[in-house]
Order: structure tokens, then C-alpha cells, then sequence
């Protein structure tokens, strides 16, 4: 059944590689609704080509959306992108979940990923900011104020433990609930609520030393 | 909950921030890799066809070069002369350089041309002065000796004075860029319009001209960077002492003990890298916390002429975060531009803050400037439609401007 709508009319071979993920991801979500999900997962664990495609497709914009909160924008992106889907991939054997839950699961893989990330970053002394210092290409009409903050923020982030700075930029910077934070970190809400009040408290510190961040917290200036 | 949580807010506004940059390669790279099937590429090369018409073309345009007929590089008032060759000029004289480059040397200015080949022309001001227009290319290397000093353009137009006798060095900017090494110092002095610059030796106290002292006139009222500022006393007392008879003391007295000049008088008097070391001793970041937008640019300002770029960017970035409706802010704008193009390199950046300037004010009196910079910078960092779209709007708004030719070069 998969393999005959992936072998459509339109595409005759393979899932088509348009520009965008948004794109890919319209047309891979439109065929993957269209197949059951257990197939898919199926599908997947055999490591169906195919059935790969959809599944990055469908779940980049958030891994990618969780890797940006967590570790500003980074130059090794797309090795970081495909090292959670690599992961993703080899721990499917141990899921248990149905295709519904594959969200939330790949998920705690970017969070765990990020941190992974971190750590060894800070053990290896290299500067976060050094990974992200990068000419990437902001959108066009980007103010520089902003960016400009979000390198400062970044910074104050890299100070952090990870253990106060990943549940605060779930939190802060990508507006997620308390209950989606601590899913996302995979500890009880309890501690997430602990943590989060811990790392408001450091990130406001660090953030009034810096002449920019102290600014934004401070609202407009008379 | 707060009606109003700082924190949200800012951690919303760079949310969208990184939602609306562009990742689409990476994210293509990834999902290739994950799926385990790049396609393969014909990276064999050119052909052996292309190679020879490639080849072939570059050497009739190497003959072309050689044997077509070229104007003379340069021509004092329509009279060419050869490289080496010195000019005096009696009376106000014009040198034209190919490129469209001029020096107005003004009567009694004389001048050695050391070097004119294509864009890469050297000039030795002996003594004197002139006006210099230099048309910007992206290979423009015009340099002016004078004495110790140099004078590195790359498109501009400026007036320099530069005394043979007092050794000192004068430079006004109207448009653009120019670096000035001087021996004295560890690193150039980079000056754009409108900054003016001297440097030298006082040999007389009468020769009213004070060493270093770098202005950046203002841009508007009540933005003002300039050091001098109306009405404020003057650092030393000029009132006449009169002695009044008195007993002979039993001992002398002990003159007080002057106190040392803060940071702000220091900066007024062109001693930058003093105003900026009084500044790092009362706390520069407290003081970029504190102050106020006018003092804030004059901090910058000492910083930038002490070539100390990060603190210069620190002092105009708390301008733009406390003073954020202010003209002072967009001012600070242009500066961070000017940083991030001529010490940083950061092309990109800059275009971003020459453009937050234009679009925060439209008709201030840096906009000619910003619109020129916004230009190089786009250029620069390799984007090509909005130069396209920049260069249009400076030919219609600045047909005659320095930037007019680059503009022009551009829409090519």
C-alpha cells in the first residue's frame, strides 16, 4: 500500500526533493496521512527509504525548531539535524509507542542531543559561541538589535548548567508549557518548576551584567 | 503572573528571530544524509571544449590589453604626466587620475606622483593642500603620503592639509572612507564623513592647531558627539592673577593639589586613549548603564580613535538599547556600521546597521552616507539584489554623490 502511493503517477520514483523542508514536508505529510501509521513505523524500522523521507520530513521543523532554542544557531546544524534522526532511527527497536507519540519521543532525542552537545563543548573549553559565531544568513529584514540580543542571550545561555539552561529556553524562548518542558527534559514537573525558578534567577544575573540583555529587562529607558 | 513579563518578551522577540532565519541547506543536507542516498553529481569539469575557448578568450584579452591604445593615466589640467614626475602648482591646478579620480591642489600645493596604474595610484603631498575626490571601485587603492602619515582611500572625497614645516596633518571627511597610518601609532586611524582628524607636532604654541584631536561634528541637535560643547568652562582658568601684598608667610604654602581630568574633559582635549583608560577606571560597563546619550557617543567616539572597537560597540550598543526612540540611537546605528565594515569585516552586519539608520531616519544628515556605506556593505557581503535595488535609490537621490560611479557599476 505505501509503496504504491509513494510510486505515483506524480512521482515515479522517489519522494520528490524540492527546495524546502516546508515543501517536502507538505508533500510527504500529504502522502504519509494517507498511509496507516503503523505501516509507516513498520516501514521504518525495516529503513524503508521512503518511509525514512517521511519521517524526517514530517518531524525536522520541530528537532530544528528544539536545536535553535537550545543551542542559538549553530554552524554544525545539519550534522546535528541528522545526528538526532540517526539516533532517532537506531532507537526505534526500543519504542514502544505508536506512530502518534513519534513527536514528543524525537523530542527528548533533540533535547538529549543538545545537551550532549553542550557538555562536551564545555568540557572540550570551546566556546559555544565560537560553533555559532557564524556569517549565517539571518532573514532579510532582520533587525540587528535583535540580533545582536540573541547573541548576548546566547552567551549569558552558554554560562548556564545545562540542567537551568535547557528547561529555560524550552520555556522562555520557545514559549513551551510546563508540562511540554518537563516531557521534553524527561523529568517530573516538580523538578522543571524547580529548576525553571533556579534559572530565571541565574539568567536575569547574568543578563544585567550585559549592557544589551539589561536593556531588554528593563523596558524602555526615560 | 505579571500583566507584563520582560522575559517572555525578549525571549518572544528572538523566537521569531530564529524562526524566520534561513536554514533551508542545512535542513537539505541533513535530510540527505539521513536518507542515505545523495545524488551523484557530474563534478568531472569543464570540457575539453570549454577549456580551450576559455583559454583562447583570456589570451585575446591579454593582446587586447596590451596593444589597444590606453589614455594616460594621469593629467595635470589636461597636461600629461608620468609617474615620478612633481607638480608645484603656481595657481589652483587639477590633477585627473583615469579612473576619474581628482586632487584640486590649491596654488603654492605641491605634489610628487609616486605611483597610477589602473585603480592603484600613490601620491606624495610634499606640502600644501588639496581637495581629493576618489571614485570607488571594488580594487581602488589610492594612497596619499604626507610626510610620516599615509593616507588610504578607497573611495571618498576629503580636503588634507599637511604643513612641511610643523609636520602636522590635517584631514576633513565629506563622503566616505579613508585609514590614516600613522607611524606613532599601533594602529590606522579610520575616519568617515564627517570626522576630521589632525596630527603632528605643536612645534608653537601659537600654531593653533591641537595635535590628535579627532571631532565628529554633530549630526543633530541634542545627538551631538561632538567634544566641544558651547558654554562649558574652559579647562584651564584664563582669568589674569593679580598679587596682593601680604606678610611673608612662615612657611610656604602647599598649592592644592589640582584634580585630574575626568574623562569627559580628556576626550573634549582629542587625548582619547587617556579619556578612554579614565573611563575603564570608573567602570566603562557602569558608566554605559548610566550615562547619557550624549556622553554615551562621546565614550564611543574616544573608544573608536583609541582603535578600541569592542568598547566603542559597547557604549553605542547601550545607546541603542536605553535610548531607543532617540535621534541619538540611529546615530549609534551608523556607527555600529561603520564598525563592523571598516575594523570588523563583517559586511552583512554592517548593511543591517546602515539600514536601521535609513530606515529610522530617512533625511538625517548621515542618510547620503548611510546609503553609500549600505551600498559597499551589500556589495561586500555578496548581496547582489538588494545592492541592485540600493544602487538605484542612491542615483536617484545622489546623482553626483561618491557613490554614484559604484552605484552605476552595479546596475551594470
Amino acid at each position: 500500500m505505501l509503496h504504491a502511493i509513494v510510486t505515483s503517477p506524480l512521482r515515479p520514483s522517489m519522494l520528490p526533493d524540492t527546495s524546502s523542508c516546508y515543501e517536502r514536508g507538505r508533500v510527504a505529510m500529504t502522502l504519509a496521512t494517507t498511509t496507516d501509521d503503523g505501516d509507516m513505523l513498520a516501514e521504518l524500522r525495516k529503513g524503508s527509504r521512503a518511509a525514512k523521507a517521511a519521517f524526517f520530513d514530517r518531524h525536522c521543523q520541530s528537532v530544528r525548531r528544539v536545536l535553535l532554542r537550545l543551542l542559538g544557531h549553530d554552524a554544525d546544524l545539519a550534522d546535528l539535524l541528522n545526528e538526532v534522526f540517526t539516533r532517532a532511527l537506531e532507537s526505534l527497536r526500543r519504542y514502544r509507542g505508536d506512530a502518534g507519540g513519534l513527536g514528543p519521543w524525537i523530542t527528548r532525542i533533540a533535547v538529549h542531543t543538545a545537551r550532549e552537545t553542550i557538555r562536551r563543548r564545555q568540557r572540550g573549553r570551546r566556546h559555544l559561541a565560537t560553533a555559532r559565531d557564524v556569517d549565517a544568513a539571518p532573514h532579510p529584514g532582520a533587525s540587528p538589535d535583535i540580533e545582536l540580543a540573541l547573541k548576548r542571550a546566547y552567551a549569558a545561555l552558554d554560562q548556564m548548567h545545562p540542567d537551568l539552561r535547557i528547561p529555560f529556553a524550552l520555556r522562555f524562548v520557545d514559549g513551551m508549557e510546563l508540562t511540554e518542558v518537563a516531557d521534553a527534559c524527561d523529568v517530573s514537573l516538580a523538578t522543571v518548576k524547580r529548576r525553571l525558578v533556579k534559572a530565571r534567577a541565574r539568567f536575569v544575573l547574568l543578563a544585567r551584567r550585559d549592557a544589551v540583555l539589561a536593556g531588554w529587562l528593563e523596558g524602555e529607558a526615560t | 503572573m505579571t500583566d507584563r513579563d520582560p522575559l517572555l518578551e525578549l525571549g518572544a522577540s528572538l523566537r521569531r528571530a530564529q524562526d524566520e532565519r534561513d536554514d533551508d541547506a542545512a535542513i537539505a543536507s541533513a535530510r540527505a544524509a539521513f536518507i542515505d542516498a545523495p545524488q551523484e553529481r557530474s563534478d568531472s569539469g569543464p570540457s575539453r571544449a570549454l577549456w580551450l575557448g576559455g583559454a583562447l578568450a583570456l589570451a585575446a584579452a591579454l593582446i587586447l590589453l596590451v596593444l589597444w591604445p590606453s589614455a594616460p593615466a594621469v593629467t595635470v589640467d589636461g597636461v600629461a604626466i608620468a609617474e615620478g614626475a612633481g607638480v608645484t602648482a603656481s595657481e589652483p591646478q587639477r590633477m585627473d587620475f583615469a579612473d576619474g579620480s581628482r586632487v584640486a591642489l590649491r596654488a603654492g600645493t605641491s605634489v610628487d606622483l609616486l605611483r597610477a596604474q589602473g585603480h592603484e595610484s600613490r601620491v606624495r603631498l610634499v606640502d600644501g593642500s588639496a581637495e581629493v575626490d576618489v571614485r570607488h571601485y571594488d580594487d581602488t587603492d589610492f594612497r596619499l603620503d604626507a610626510g610620516p602619515y599615509q593616507v588610504v582611500v578607497t573611495g571618498t572625497r576629503f580636503e588634507v592639509d599637511y604643513s612641511a614645516a610643523t609636520e602636522t596633518l590635517t584631514v576633513a571627511m565629506h563622503e566616505g572612507t579613508v585609514e590614516i597610518i600613522d607611524p606613532s601609532s599601533a594602529t590606522p586611524f579610520v575616519l568617515s564623513a564627517p570626522d576630521e582628524l589632525s596630527l603632528g607636532v605643536v612645534l608653537a604654541a601659537s600654531s593653533g592647531v591641537e595635535p590628535n584631536v579627532p571631532r565628529a561634528p554633530p549630526e543633530d541637535a541634542g545627538a551631538s558627539a561632538t567634544p566641544q560643547v558651547a558654554n562649558e568652562p574652559a579647562d584651564e582658568p584664563t582669568k589674569a592673577v593679580v598679587e596682593v601684598p601680604r606678610e611673608p608667610a612662615e612657611r610656604p604654602k602647599v598649592p592644592r593639589k589640582a584634580a585630574p581630568p575626568g574623562w569627559r574633559q580628556l576626550a573634549k582635549a582629542g587625548k582619547y586613549a587617556e579619556a578612554l583608560a579614565a573611563a575603564e577606571s570608573l567602570g566603562f560597563s557602569r558608566l554605559c548603564k548610566k550615562s547619557t546619550a550624549k556622553d554615551l557617543l562621546v565614550l564611543a567616539d574616544a573608544a573608536r580613535f583609541s582603535s578600541n572597537a569592542a568598547r566603542a560597540e559597547e557604549a553605542l550598543q547601550a545607546v541603542r538599547t536605553r535610548f531607543r526612540k532617540k535621534a541619538a540611537a540611529a546615530r549609534a546605528a551608523f556607527g555600529l556600521g561603520r564598525i563592523a565594515f571598516d575594523q570588523r569585516r563583517k559586511y552583512a552586519e554592517a548593511a543591517d546597521w546602515f539600514r536601521t539608520y535609513l530606515r529610522e531616519r530617512p533625511d538625517g544628515g548621515l542618510a547620503k552616507e548611510a546609503l553609500g556605506r549600505l551600498l559597499e556593505a551589500e556589495r561586500k557581503a555578496k548581496r547582489n539584489a538588494a545592492a541592485k535595488k540600493t544602487a538605484t535609490k542612491y542615483l536617484e537621490r545622489y546623482p553626483g554623490g561618491a557613490h554614484a560611479e559604484l552605484a552605476e557599476a552595479t546596475l551594470r
